[in-house]
């Protein structure tokens, strides 16, 4: 099997998510996606209207299912995806990416870890972050 | 009446002829100074054939075949550059501008570009003016005997074997060399030519006299006449006041 | 059906290069053709080309002579704007109904002469150049049409009449109807051709919404000097010349959002051709090329596509582009992509290029479905890899990209393949529908004076507006040697014609000249007429006053009139020493040898003895099969080793093969037609007469030299995996990982060995079938499965195969691990390294010619290309000819190739021989060079110019091979002491051309 050796995501030493088996079962189970159809073309990352803002770029996030690199879940990506569809509209395979997006997010809202402490936040912080960046927090937690 | 320049056009039939027609077809319309004769390739073109027309009263001469790599005969045009090559060599040392030789590549597909051709050699060769018959017959007429020369046909022919293929050692050449020496040989014709008419003209002749009339410095032309000698194409006659005289052999004198 | 029931004509549905190949074949093999295309003129996509890579080579002059050989053909009858509408009856002998479209003009009466277009009101969009300009509603397809003849397009005709009174050949037909008529045919090929991807499908690209955003095939037309903007690079929003060009590849292939799960084959390579000869028009243009694997897999194209890169600075990116955005103002481009490390780039281009695809006609489709022929899911013909050129309906045959996305040498070799299918079927019935027309005897003229007919054209106004044609017919008259001179509405007119005869027998004239248009298209037909006055073809000149002198020079009649005069006089000059030239007939020995017992020399030898022709098959090895001896399953599906025990069953009993096993050909003496082979067989020498060879030496799998090959039993190449797999070996739980172009598309072997990344992807499959829980890694530089390839890709990678692309630069690594392999590589997406532990690697060595290729070449005098594998002839349009005439081409010695590729080769390198073999004689071209021994000096210039190795120094002398000369003239021209002649171009006549052009008397 092929294990990584180096580089990848920095910080995966984060050990809150814990996905058992393999990431690509529990992905097609969420989403019925065929990822490895992914040419790695690129036009899902060339079309991505927040890429700009994204830590790993739209194929790459494929890569890391296909290769069955649990750190994706760890990536800003899945969170900064607006649901736009724009990916899956230009999809040459045609594979529905935003719905990989969000069966992402849920895998790792499903393991209900709560990464929004309030009281970990500055005054600064609570107030130049809009409220209803809270609510959908919130909202996200409770699934 | 306005100088209208007499020009030739060789036409292959694939590719430059097609392109005449075709300009024919669309009506581009060019000047009409051009008499076209149609080979089946550009190759077929001998130096000769231009130098006839020159010394004919040709004011300009176009060869136009197909595209590098397009040729219906395979090489044929790379064939009809070397042997333009020559050509323009042996116009610029003989004296006949080499401007007035045109060579060119027109597809069948080009029928604009063939007017624009045309119509820019018709320009060119009006700038240069009509080309004095009575000097240039004779300019040719020697230009015909250095292209009919032996061993410059036979480098010409063999110069694309000698670079792509390699010489009778299996040497590949280096084509700016060959030219060099191709360049040289045509110098040496024509100064040999130069010489013999100036013997024709005035023989005896003495080496001083011969540079004289050639207008080159007597050490040059000893060298020729010793190569001529060699050659068997003059033969020394006497010897008067330590000059020797020199006489053309095989030509009886007029 | 008995073979006294079959019919001896073939009809060819299509027009384009396909229909044109398999007619000039048919034709040339003794059978009818009937070739039917539903525009008014033949030519399809490829006229509209500019230049064909890998050579850049003018796509209507290598075209052109096609164009005119059939339009010539006696044994071909073009039946143009016309459809199928039924097929009835059976292989051998089908009944065709076919309906003549209206076309409002009498195709046997135009001229081609086109005063009616240049006055029709009528604006029209251009078809031919892809809406770019516009023609007029009377019209002909491009200047080069056959047949030359206009059409009158009834929906934009507003029918006011102009052009009937306009058109004095009175061809103008107003009241013409659709015409329905049946014709009989034994087999019937179909290459209709295919349909460019429309690519305002495609929104996002904004074709058809932004002024700067064309289609490929739009932009093959403003490349073409002939095009709308005549070879100018300009954009349509400003025609201004673009700086910055786009070419977005994939349009409409490889793409489930239009429907088109295969590649297009060609794109890559038309792409790149593209950007080179925009650069090559525009040097300070900056062509960019976005794509997801680069698809250079043909021969010569992978170093095409290098040249594009380091010399002509073409810049590729890897990337497949969202979309493309327009500013409104000033109609740039705005394109965002991904660059290979992760970055997003947003770049502005003054014009992008939709690289579109192929898709299937629906009139194509419609087609099929009337004549009973099965397509497949994506609307094309459906074939199998047995015999790619056979339809599922028995007798009908498909060539070209109707059964596939295909390139143009792809499309000529099955165009050569479906004529010997076609004419295999119904070879007894061969010659019995060709008429040879009975010709009086040729009058002997030596001795005789010239008698000089000259007749001069009007062409309607086309001549007769601009030159003062009855002073031209008085000039004429007054020259020497001219005893007859005539002036004519239109020479070529049939009721002229017919006259043309009577006027010579009655005037006893010996040499004729006419004053009109072209040789190029008119020579054929007076030199028929005057054959049938008795006097010999070359008799003849002709003086171009209409093409050459008033249509352009249609400003000044008097110029014009006077060039004209010095024409007229030219043509008198040189035919008052013009000679007959006797058309020189070979003997033919009517038999093939055939160089290879691989699959391609077998099926070779089958397709020629099917025509009725004996054939030598020779084989080096003791048992026939060559390299498909170790190739068990095909990516589409075929019982490989099944396939080939039958074909050598076939090849056994064949009582017109005789097989010789173990043997080697010792010595080639001889030419086309006339063969002598010495073949060694057990130390025995046995001499074959044959008439053709065809050579099918096949290729061989390269032994790798890296990654542990050789030094570890778990490290075999993809040939040794599917035999482990035929021997049921048990890969289930494994990990097996495969690396590609192993010693392909490297500095030291720069081709791209074509089928690797089938057979890989084709072997990871079948590997997961067998075993689902098995791990297969594929590592790739460009995957190349092109064509309906590219589902078994897909389908691999539904299957959970991992494709892992490297670079050069940076290739994988093999090392033993503490178990298995150690497969070293780096992810090309994640740009992190990986290591994989595989208990099998699997390498995909390149395809290298046979080492005796060289030999066998210098026997023949045939070359090698750069790589070691033969140089066919050209290699668009004679992809399996030698440009030495009578030798043919076969199989992966022209380079590597699929199963099904190398089976249409083979059949049509036996088309291709049939056309010489099938006769008993053949006849040489009349204008030959041709040697007086007495002025030779036997220094071999000539031999060493003459590009078909037809002159030979024989005893000090040198002797032209006639059968071999094709008259360029190039030796003559070369000679040094005059003593080489080209008939009909000797120096004497050349040089009466120059004098008549300046001499007012001659």
């Amino acid at each position: 099997m092929a294990t990584e050796t180096e580089g990848g995501c920095q910080d995966s030493a984060d050990k809150h998510i814990v996905v058992s088996g393999k990431l690509i079962d529990e992905l097609e189970g969420l989403c019925e996606e065929d990822v490895f159809g992914c040419y790695q073309c690129g036009t899902c990352a060339a079309g991505c209207p927040f890429m700009d803002e994204m830590d790993l770029t739209v194929d790459e996030v494929l890569r890391y299912v296909i290769l069955d690199k649990k750190e994706v879940l760890e990536s800003k990506t899945i969170w900064l995806c607006a649901s736009c569809f724009a990916c899956a509209e230009r999809c040459p395979r045609d594979i529905n990416i935003t719905k990989i997006m969000e069966a992402l997010r849920q895998i790792v809202l499903r393991q209900n870890i709560d990464e929004t402490d309030l009281e970990c936040l500055t005054d600064e912080e609570k107030r130049s972050i809009p409220q209803m960046a809270f609510v959908s927090l919130f909202r996200k937690n409770i699934g | 009446m306005a100088y209208e320049p007499k020009l030739l056009g060789f036409l292959c039939n694939w590719c430059a002829y097609a392109g005449a027609d075709l300009a024919g077809v669309s009506r581009v319309q060019y000047p009409p100074n051009m008499r076209v004769i149609r080979v089946m390739c550009s190759g077929r073109v001998d130096p000769l054939h231009v130098l006839e027309a020159f010394r004919n009263g040709m004011d300009g001469v176009a060869v136009l075949g197909c595209h590098p790599g397009d040729c219906h005969y395979l090489t044929g045009n790379y064939q009809a550059e070397r042997k333009m090559d020559l050509t323009f060599r042996v116009m610029e040392k003989v004296g006949i501008d080499p401007d007035r030789l045109l060579l060119d590549w027109v597809s069948a597909a080009e029928g604009q570009r063939f007017g624009e051709v045309i119509t820019d050699f018709t320009e060119r060769i009006r700038e240069l003016g009509p080309l004095d018959a009575a000097d240039a017959g004779p300019k040719a007429a020697v230009g015909e005997k250095i292209a009919s020369m032996d061993r410059i046909r036979w480098l010409v022919g063999k110069e694309r074997d000698m670079v792509d293929h390699g010489n009778v050692y299996g040497d590949k050449l280096d084509e700016a060399e060959l030219k060099d020496i191709l360049w040289n040989n045509i110098v040496n014709e024509y100064n040999r030519e130069l010489i013999r008419s100036a013997i024709r003209a005035g023989s005896p002749a003495t080496v001083p006299s011969i540079a004289e009339a050639v207008e080159m410095d007597t050490a040059t032309v000893f060298k020729y006449m010793i190569d001529l000698e060699n050659a068997g194409q003059v033969h020394m006659m006497d010897i008067v006041d330590d000059d020797p005289r020199y006489i053309l052999v095989g030509e009886v004198s007029e | 059906m008995t073979a006294e029931n079959k019919v001896g004509a073939v009809l060819v549905v299509g027009g384009g290069i396909a229909g044109m190949q398999s007619s000039l074949d048919l034709a040339n093999s003794g059978f009818k053709v009937y070739l039917l295309d539903s525009s008014p003129g033949i030519g399809g996509t490829m006229a509209q080309l500019d230049k064909t890579f890998p050579t850049n080579d003018c796509s209507m002059c290598i075209m052109a002579p096609k164009l005119v050989d059939v339009g010539r053909h006696p044994n071909i009858e073009l039946i143009t704007y016309s459809e199928v509408e039924s097929v009835e009856g059976e292989a051998g002998d089908f009944k065709v109904k076919i309906r003549k479209k209206a076309r409002y003009v009498d195709v046997e009466k135009c001229t081609g002469c086109g005063v009616c277009a240049k006055e029709c009101p009528i604006d029209a969009v251009s078809v031919f150049n892809e809406g770019l300009s516009e023609r007029r509603a009377i019209y002909l397809m491009y200047p080069q049409a056959v047949p030359l003849a206009f059409a009158i397009d009834r929906e934009k005709c507003i029918g006011c009449g102009l052009c009937e009174n306009l058109c004095l050949a009175d061809a103008i037909v107003y009241d013409d109807k659709d015409e329905l008529s049946e014709i009989n045919v034994g087999s019937i090929i179909l290459c209709p051709g295919f349909e460019e991807f429309d690519s305002d499908q495609k929104g996002e690209y904004g074709h058809g919404r932004f002024p700067n955003v064309v289609s490929s095939i739009e932009f093959e037309r403003i490349l073409s000097a002939s095009g709308p903007y005549k070879s100018h690079v300009l954009r349509a929003s400003d025609g201004k010349q673009p700086k910055k060009i786009a070419w977005v590849q994939c349009v409409g292939s490889r793409d489930l959002g239009c429907g088109a799960d295969y590649c297009s084959s060609v794109c890559c390579t038309y792409a790149i051709k593209e950007a080179v000869i925009a650069k090559e028009h525009v040097p300070s243009i900056e062509p960019t090329i976005f794509f997801m694997d680069m698809r250079t897999f043909g021969k010569g194209f992978e170093s095409y596509y290098n040249r594009a890169k380091d010399e002509y600075g073409v810049r590729f990116l890897r990337c497949r582009i969202s979309e493309i955005k327009e500013d409104p103002e000033t109609h740039d481009l705005t394109i965002q992509y991904e660059t290979e490390d992760g970055q997003l780039i947003e770049e502005e281009f003054d014009m992008a290029v939709l690289s579109v695809g192929f898709t299937s006609k629906e009139d194509s489709r419609d087609l099929a479905g009337r004549m009973g022929i099965d397509l497949n899911e994506r609307g094309f013909c459906q074939t199998q890899e047995e015999c790619p050129v056979e339809t599922s309906r028995d007798g009908v045959f498909v060539c070209g990209a109707f059964s596939g996305p295909k390139d143009i040498p792809e499309t000529v070799m099955e165009a050569s393949g479906a004529a010997a299918k076609a004419s295999g079927l119904i070879s007894e019935a061969r010659n019995t529908m060709v008429e040879r027309k009975a010709l009086p005897p040729e009058l002997d003229v030596t001795g005789v004076g010239p008698r000089i007919g000259v007749f001069i054209c009007h062409c309607g106004i086309n001549i007769g507006g601009y030159v003062d044609v009855p002073g031209l017919v008085d000039y004429a008259r007054g020259l020497p040697g001219v005893v007859y001179a005539e002036d004519n509405l239109y020479t070529c007119s049939q009721d002229t014609q017919k006259r043309f005869v009577e006027t010579i027998q009655e005037n006893h004239l010996n040499r004729v000249i006419v004053a009109s248009c072209t040789p190029r298209t008119h020579e054929p037909l007076f030199q028929a007429t005057i054959r049938e006055a008795g006097l010999n073809a070359h008799l003849f000149e002709m003086a171009n006053i209409r093409d050459q002198c008033s249509w352009v020079h249609m400003d000044d009649r008097s110029t014009a009139t006077e060039k004209a005069r010095d024409l007229v006089r030219m043509a008198i000059a040189k035919a008052s020493i013009i000679e007959p030239l006797p058309m020189v007939e070979l003997d033919i020995t009517q038999s093939a040898l055939v160089v290879g017992g691989g699959l391609s020399g077998m099926i070779s030898a089958l397709a020629i003895a099917e025509q009725g022709y004996p054939v030598d098959l020779i084989e080096a090895q003791s048992e026939l099969g060559g390299v498909m001896r170790r190739i068990h399953h095909s990516s589409e599906g075929m019982d490989v080793q099944g396939f080939l025990r039958d074909t050598i069953g076939k090849v056994d009993s064949n009582p017109l093969i005789t097989v010789h096993s173990n043997s080697q050909i010792i010595d080639i003496d001889g030419y086309i037609g006339n063969y002598r082979t010495t073949v060694e067989q057990d130390s025995d020498q046995i001499e074959i007469e044959h008439g053709v060879v065809i050579v099918a030496t096949g290729a061989v799998e390269s032994k790798p030299e890296e990654y542990l090959f050789g030094e570890d039993e778990r490290v075999v190449t993809q040939l040794d995996l599917e035999g482990m797999m035929a021997e049921g070996a048990d890969l289930s739980g494994k990990t097996i990982a495969m690396i590609q172009c192993v010693g392909s598309r490297e500095e030291h072997r720069p081709y791209c060995s074509r089928v690797c990344c089938t057979d890989a992807v084709k072997n990871a499959l079948a590997i997961k079938e067998a075993h689902p829980d098995a791990n297969v890694y594929v590592l790739y530089r460009d995957m190349r499965t092109y064509g309906f390839k590219e589902t078994l890709y897909e389908r691999a990678r539904a299957e959970g195969v991992i494709f892992i692309r490297y670079s050069l630069d940076r290739k994988p690594t093999v090392a033993k691990g503490k178990d298995g392999l150690v497969v070293g590589t780096r992810d090309h997406i994640l740009d992190m390294d990986l290591e994989i532990e595989a208990d099998l690697v699997v390498l995909a060595p390149a395809i290298i010619p046979q080492p005796g290729n060289a030999d066998i070449g210098k026997l023949l005098k045939v070359p090698l290309n750069e790589d070691g594998f033969f140089l066919e002839a050209h290699v668009k349009l004679r992809p399996v000819d030698f440009s030495t005439e009578g030798v043919f081409l076969a199989g992966m010695a022209h380079s590597p190739k699929f199963i099904g590729e190398a089976i249409a080769q083979a059949y049509a390198a036996a088309s291709r021989a049939c056309t010489i073999i099938s006769s008993d004689k053949f006849e040489t071209e009349a204008t030959v060079s041709s040697v007086n021994e007495a002025l030779c000096s036997g220094c071999g210039l000539c031999a060493a110019a003459c590009p078909y190795l037809a002159i030979e120094l024989v005893d000090g002398k040198a002797v032209v091979t006639t059968a071999l000369c094709k008259g360029c003239g190039v030796c003559a021209a070369t000679c040094r002491s005059g003593a080489v002649q080209q008939k009909g171009f000797k120096d004497e006549q050349i040089l009466s051309l120059i004098k008549g052009a300046l001499c007012e008397v001659l």
